[in-house]
């Protein structure tokens, strides 16, 4: 994975930190462009980074 | 316009509006509120010289805090909750003008009178209306 900051992801991905401090609480249920978007840029697949219940 | 969306935020646990985020923020607020505080104090206008210049500065005002309101930035989680909020604050005046028009209805037609606020009928309806047009232009967009 890459070495990011929250900050620095919430920047790429066009979100506010906390957004992200939420999604990594699994407290915020993304939408599935964020969920692409996020996955796009830890360039990793969304079903590695999201899971699904 | 005047102010930069990037010095305020969405007013969340305050009522509605914006509230500044860094100090451009508050001298905004201090830049177009202290001129007319000095205007308002100074002995040597009429009324009716107050009277409009406070109208013009207003309405500069509103039409600048909503431009502002409008460019500020929110991601998709501040939308969804944002739209919660003002759906349950709707919900709550919708719920309080009904009721008590209602009320107020049952009142007068004890009396033999017909009760008809303008106001709140224009609450109402214009509520549904906008409702009705949000719903519209959203499954179009």
């Amino acid at each position: 994975m890459l070495d990011l900051t929250q900050e620095e992801l919430a920047k790429k991905v066009g979100v506010r930190r906390e957004t992200i401090v939420f999604l990594e609480q699994g407290k915020y249920n993304p939408s599935l462009k964020l969920a692409y978007d996020v996955a796009k840029v830890l360039k990793i697949k969304i079903d590695d980074l999201f899971i699904f219940n | 316009m005047i102010g930069k969306a990037e010095w305020f935020k969405i007013r969340k646990y305050g009522g509605w509006g914006i509230t500044p985020v860094n100090k451009n923020g508050w001298w905004y607020i201090a830049g177009i509120t202290l001129p007319m505080i000095i205007f308002q104090s100074l002995p040597w206008w009429s009324e009716e010289i107050r009277t409009v210049v406070t109208m013009i500065w207003a309405g500069i005002i509103s039409i600048d805090v909503l431009d502002i309101m409008v460019h500020l930035k929110k991601d998709e989680r501040e939308v969804l909750h944002e739209a919660i909020a003002e759906r349950n604050a709707a919900w709550w005046m919708v719920t309080v003008i009904v009721i008590g028009f209602l009320v107020k209805t049952l009142e007068r037609a004890v009396n033999g009178e017909v009760y008809f606020d303008p106001i709140l009928a224009t609450a109402l309806l214009g509520a549904a209306l906008i409702k009705s047009l949000s719903h519209w232009y959203l499954r179009n967009k």
